[in-house]
């Protein structure tokens, strides 16, 4: 704080010496960068999208109307009004224009475009959170452990970790995800596989990418983690909190984890972007969501051969999935700039 | 420090190195070259002055290869083989076509089977054997892509080899071969005498050589061939094209074995020789000069130079820019396609027929009713029109127009019918879908298929009132498709998606080796009955009008108001293929392209890229 | 990829020089020697898991079926009846043996050959595309460092971003409909260069190569930049925010001393510390790239044999993948030391 702002803050009645928070030390710190506040609202629009679709889009991502397949963006067409009424959700709403053309074209079966952008918000921020959760979760308990544990056991965890690295776990997974959907759809004697089926269904069909994401990344986020606790460990807030009794469970979770998470939740915000295009990848190569639910990813694998003719069934998906990845980038670069301390104070 | 580092790196790259050149076979040796003539050996028991008869030199040639007539084209997989009795899909079979010399051919404009390897041809009163006259002006030739040259090969008594009858006869009876383990021997088996004791022998290592001897396949001498059938098939002549049957050069395959048919070793006969085969890049195939000149063909390419394109989008954007010749189009571009090149857009029905089959033992689809409904509730006009863009036709029975036998594709079949569906459903016990158990679809992996039982899902919800979430619709690669589709009434779907496309002309070749009984055991598990004995009356016919009516009985007792509807027949594909003006050309629908024929203007050619 | 931290010790001596040499080789044959328990696991992981897979190579011709007794023929054939660890056991002495196995759908041809042809060019391919990121990459993210909040610092963020948000599946055709379609100023597919190389894997170095290059490599190497950029826009705010470079600026020295001399090579650890898993996902991620460009990669042949259910290529290779990725990391591990002298090894 420079002398000047300190003047101006007595002038104001404020109490010198008023403490802050360190969170609100960092979200004073986040505001200041415009596009990392930017890119933090359109990812609270998507996913007041993903939670509101209906509202959002004119109709559902599986009507299909053949009539009017590949129709180029905002080209009205003919349709029945009872069509309408049963299917359209802006029937009878101001926004019932909506229902008689699409705003951004149509897909091969004549399924809105735009419809099926705004359902495929569910999936993208399904993986972001779901996937991310899952990486971040086993991390945070491999490298807590592994850190405060200390000594042979810190570096037997952490050697591990580094034999995992070598394995090339992509290959591994698509092929885990092969065996798994091939498994799931002839049923299965063991419990564990009904039981791993069940919760497929129930993940729309996403388990597998879920648990792929999330082995793909933990080594990191364990490594991250451990790193924070060892150099939280020999603070003097956690040797005081140990003088005063405090047992081992406690100082985990009341002191340590909470410190710890903060650079974790920062490297996974940033990782997101990687994890929705690992979905697309998957459905290139036809692992994804099971069809008709629509996901980004998809929607360009079924629309990049007609690049030339009709650029909008690439256009739009892509340019959903460009503005999300970019704006968890922005969001996660403002996030780690706030919350790392040496920075402030800089500008 | 520094030298550690790179000593270090040093290792690290040669040791990656080491572990895959190891192993990694030195490069083929070139064909040898021409061989000098032999000397004339004078025959040493007639007493009188010996006469010397001169051997006659082999065949040879250089090409020459300034400015060639050129093809350029791709195929979105690599060939497997070259090998006529291993060739299994289109793109080695196109192959197999041009560089090998079959027994006969089929002929582009009368559809009708040609002389090729063979002259003539006799068929005995009972139809069961077939003599054919071979000609024997044919040479095997190696070929040096480096020089040019192109030789004819000699025996080991300094012979030129020319293609005879026993070559024929060794072709055939390696089709009947186990240890090949090529899916077309399983084709052909049945028609020749001694061929399915031979492939189906319990231990293929050790078929007795009396076995192979007794196989109908005998080459009286050099010119007369003669084939014996078990049964009277009369459609056996319609497979005499086929490439299992081609003559192959048996001392190239007993001394190179299985590596017989590659770059730098092979031996062949055919029209064009091979210049260069890249594994998974590309390949290149040149005229060869030796060829008799009725069989030359009329074409004038010279060299076909054909490389491996997996994508569509890429292999379009090729013939954009002229560098292919011909192209598939992308199913999003064919719109626009149509509007911007009409002139260079032709169509080709491949016959391959697609289908929804059912599993005729698991409810509720062990319900007649229930077939013929979920059959006519799809809307194949529609389909074909809409979804696949006219890239089809509507099929309301199994073998499409072009095959023997098959009835006119307007005849014979249900099709598409929603009150005729609405009241087979109402039959079966489910008026308006009430009370519906949950039934699975299965296809294979492909975005036109997505389509397709997306569509299907639709459909059956419109017209029948089957709502969809009592369909449960996916899709599985298509060895994992076959392999479930095998399971058992638990496991197995309700319904999957699948095609056919014809081995031979023949409509035995559609109800005969797909609906017959015996051919359902695994799949669609139909019981035999009365259709079955109709089929194998067909088969053995030798009455061509009878077997015209009795196919055309079947087809309808199969996919008429009162049929069986073992499968719902959907479409037969047409292909759309952007193919650029300054090439002509009839495709053939069996027994692979025919290169030969084909003619490209080369001027015009050329000055596309100058614009 | 998220950024491992590595624990920073010094222990100084004289000869450090030599100490540190001599524990590096130790410390590399000592990782060799942990990395084959490892490959071994993951050999055998893949081996049970592709085989476990419903369906087999010889199921389906085209597309019909393969008559039952042909393919049980074929499966005996290649040893397919006999009981997996039986298999296991034959596939491992054949790869003692440097014989990594047959290929079912192409009889000619031989694992040892698919290597052979396709790893050169995925290699060259990879290299290429990380040189190209780290071009792009690093004085980008000098850049940004540079000017942290300001809107060149955002220009170069968003621009790097950019490129890794757009997919390959969309920038490969864009690409080839302008560059080669209209302009004609890029060949639109193939690799410049087919089999045999030199050494077994180098290219040739001609003018028709790098114009073949020039596509694939930017459509991988933009990528990589951003995560480049980013991490050296990381390192670098990291490092001039540390005291040693406030005391430099303190002592006078001009800025851009400050920067080359000091902050820069320390700036650089975590970008070193991605190179080796970069390069060997560069190797095996080109599979998108490969099949738009048609290149005869490792990537699209092992997508592939997974549908095709080419068992023996499929295990080999994830071995060789798994090989690429231990060598890469192994690289960083060493790289580190040049670029931190205070690394221990323990």
């Amino acid at each position: 704080m420079t002398v000047d702002k300190k003047m101006e803050e007595v002038k104001n009645g404020k109490r010198i010496g008023e403490s802050r928070s360190p969170m609100q030390d960092a979200m004073r710190e986040f505001r200041r960068s415009k596009i990392a506040v930017g890119g933090m609202i359109f990812v609270i629009l998507v996913a007041l999208a993903a939670v509101f679709a209906p509202i959002f889009s004119p109709y559902g991502f599986a009507q299909q109307n053949l009539r009017n397949n590949r129709a180029k963006p905002m080209e009205g067409y003919d349709v029945v009004e009872s069509y309408a009424a049963e299917n359209c959700h802006w029937y009878e709403t101001p926004m019932e224009w909506g229902c008689t053309t699409f705003i951004a074209g149509s897909d091969a079966l004549g399924r809105d475009l735009w419809s099926r952008i705004v359902y495929g918000t569910r999936i993208s921020l399904s993986i972001a959170v779901a996937a991310s959760s899952v990486s971040l979760i086993i991390g945070l308990i491999y490298g807590t452990v592994s850190g405060y544990s200390g000594g042979n056991v810190d570096n037997f965890m952490m050697r591990l970790v580094d034999l995992l690295y070598g394995i090339p776990l992509l290959p591994i997974i698509i092929l885990m995800t092969v065996y798994f959907n091939a498994v799931s759809r002839q049923g299965s004697e063991s419990p564990l596989m009904m039981w791993l089926i069940k919760l497929d269904s129930m993940a729309g069909g996403l388990l597998f990418v879920f648990i792929a994401i999330g082995a793909l990344n933990w080594l990191g986020m364990a490594r991250l983690a451990r790193g924070q606790v060892l150099s939280y460990k020999e603070k003097e807030f956690v040797e005081a909190a140990r003088a005063l009794g405090a047992g081992n469970g406690h100082i985990i979770f009341k002191h340590l984890i909470p410190n710890v998470l903060g650079p974790l939740l920062i490297a996974e915000s940033m990782a997101i972007p990687g994890y929705i295009f690992l979905e697309a990848a998957l459905s290139f190569i036809g692992l994804g969501v099971t069809p008709p639910t629509p996901s980004w990813g998809a929607m360009i694998n079924e629309g990049y051969s007609g690049l030339r003719s009709n650029p909008h069934l690439v256009l739009f998906p892509g340019l959903a999935l460009s503005s999300l990845t970019l704006a968890f980038n922005f969001m996660g670069d403002g996030l780690r700039d706030a919350f790392d301390t040496r920075l402030r104070g800089r500008n | 420090m520094k030298k550690t580092l790179w000593m270090v790196l040093g290792l690290l790259i040669v040791s990656s190195l080491i572990l895959t050149a190891c192993g990694s076979p030195a490069p083929a040796p070139e064909a040898p070259a021409e061989e000098a003539p032999v000397e004339e050996v004078a025959p040493t028991e007639a007493p009188a002055a010996p006469t010397e008869v001169p051997k006659p030199e082999p065949m040879s040639a250089t090409i020459a290869l300034d400015n060639p007539v050129t093809f350029h084209g791709y195929s979105t997989t690599d060939i497997p083989t070259l090998d006529p009795q291993l060739g299994e899909d289109v793109v080695s079979i196109n192959y197999i076509e041009q560089l090998f010399v079959h027994l006969t051919n089929y002929d582009l404009d009368t559809a009708e089977i040609v002389p090729e390897g063979a002259t003539s041809w006799e068929v005995s009163d009972d139809g069961m054997t077939y003599t054919f006259t071979i000609r024997t002006d044919i040479p095997w030739v190696t070929y040096n892509s480096d020089t040019h040259e192109v030789v004819q090969e000699v025996d080991a008594d300094g012979y030129p080899r020319f293609v005879t009858a026993h070559d024929f006869e060794y072709g055939i009876k390696r089709s009947c071969d186990p240890n090949l383990g090529a899916y077309y021997s399983s084709v052909i088996a049945p028609q020749i005498v001694g061929c399915e004791d031979t492939l189906y022998y319990d231990d293929p290592e050790n078929v007795p050589d009396e076995m192979y001897d007794a196989i109908g396949a005998e080459a009286v001498d050099d010119e007369t061939l003669v084939v014996t059938l078990p049964f009277p098939a009369s459609y056996f002549l319609s497979m005499t094209p086929m490439w299992p049957l081609a003559a192959v050069p048996s001392w190239a395959i007993e001394e190179n074995g299985g590596n017989w048919a590659e770059d730098g070793t092979i031996v062949t006969d055919g029209r064009y020789l091979l210049d260069q085969w890249i594994h998974g890049v590309g390949r290149t195939v040149v005229r060869n000069p030796l060829m008799p000149e009725d069989m030359q063909g009329g074409g004038n390419i010279d060299v076909f130079v054909t490389n491996v394109v997996p994508d569509a989008t890429t292999g379009y954007a090729l013939w954009l820019n002229g560098e292919v010749e011909t192209s598939g189009i992308p199913d999003a571009e064919l719109e626009n396609h149509l509007v911007e090149f009409p002139e260079e857009t032709i169509q080709i029905p491949d016959l391959a027929v697609f289908y929804i089959a059912f599993r005729e033992t698991k409810p509720p689809f062990d319900d007649v009713h229930v077939r013929r409904a979920f059959s006519a509730a799809f809307d194949r006009e529609t389909f074909n029109e809409t979804v696949r863009q006219g890239q089809g036709l509507p099929m309301k029975h199994f073998a499409p127009p072009g095959i023997f036998g098959a009835p006119p594709i307007n005849e014979v079949g249900v099709g598409y019918d929603p009150e005729y569906a609405a009241a087979e459903l109402a039959a079966a016990g489910y008026p308006n879908c009430e009370g519906f158990p949950q039934v699975s679809l299965l296809g294979y992996s492909g975005q036109s298929t997505l389509n397709w039982i997306e569509f299907a899902q639709a459909n059956w919800a419109e017209n029948l009132g089957c709502s969809p979430d009592l369909i449960t619709v996916e899709q599985q690669s298509f060895s994992e498709l076959l392999a479930t589709t095998k399971l058992d009434d638990e496991e197995a779907p309700n319904m999957w998606t699948l095609g056919w496309g014809p081995d031979y002309a023949d409509e035995n070749n559609w109800v005969g080796d797909v609906l017959h009984c015996d051919n359902t055991s695994e799949r669609i598990r139909r019981t035999c009955g009365d259709i079955d004995a109709m089929i194998e009356q067909a088969r053995s016919s030798t009455d061509p009008e009878e077997r015209i009516q009795l196919y055309s009985q079947i087809e309808d007792a199969f996919f008429g108001p009162e049929g069986e509807v073992p499968f719902a027949p959907l479409y037969v594909r047409i292909g759309f293929v952007a193919e650029h003006d300054w090439l002509t050309r009839t495709p053939a629908l069996f027994g692979g392209d025919q290169w030969y024929t084909w003619t490209i203007d080369q001027e015009a050619q050329a000055a596309f890229g100058a614009e | 990829m998220p950024l491992p931290q590595k624990v920073l010790f010094f222990i100084a001596t004289k000869n450090s020089v030599h100490v540190i040499g001599g524990l590096v080789t130790k410390y590399i044959i000592r990782r060799l020697l942990m990395a084959i328990p490892v490959i071994f696991l993951m050999v055998l992981a893949t081996f049970v898991l592709v085989q476990a897979m419903p369906g087999g190579p010889f199921d389906a011709v085209g597309q019909k079926s393969m008559p039952e007794h042909i393919r049980i023929l074929l499966e005996r054939r290649y040893g397919l009846d006999k009981p997996l660890y039986e298999q296991f056991f034959l596939y491992l002495g054949n790869l003692l043996q440097g014989d990594f196995g047959p290929l079912f759908r192409q009889p000619s041809q031989t694992v040892n050959d698919i290597i052979a042809q396709t790893f050169p060019v995925s290699i060259q391919l990879g290299l290429m595309s990380v040189a190209v990121g780290f071009t792009i990459g690093i004085p980008l993210g000098i850049i940004a460092a540079l000017n942290h909040n300001t809107w060149i610092d955002y220009i170069t963020t968003f621009l790097a971003v950019i490129s890794v948000s757009i997919p390959t599946l969309v920038l490969g055709p864009v690409l080839i409909y302008t560059f080669g379609v209209k302009l004609d100023w890029l060949p639109i597919a193939f690799w410049g260069a087919d089999p045999p190389f030199t050494l077994g894997f180098l290219p040739p170095l001609t003018k028709n190569f790098f114009l073949h290059a020039v596509m694939p490599v930017f459509s991988m190497g933009t990528g990589m930049a951003a995560g480049i950029t980013r991490l050296t826009r990381a390192g670098l705010l990291d490092v001039l925010s540390a005291d040693y470079i406030r005391t430099a600026r303190a002592k006078g020295l001009r800025e851009r001393t400050v920067i080359v001399a000091h902050a820069l090579k320390n700036s650089l650890i975590p970008v070193a510390t991605i190179l080796g898993p970069l390069l060997a996902g560069a190797v095996t991620g080109s599979f998108i790239t490969e099949q738009i460009f048609a290149l005869n990669g490792m990537g699209r042949r092992f997508v592939n044999s997974i549908g095709q259910r080419e068992y023996f290529l499929q295990t080999s290779l994830v071995l060789v993948y798994g090989l690429l990725l231990i060598s890469g990391n192994l690289l960083v591990d060493v790289l580190y030391a040049w670029l931190d002298p205070r690394i221990r090894y323990d």
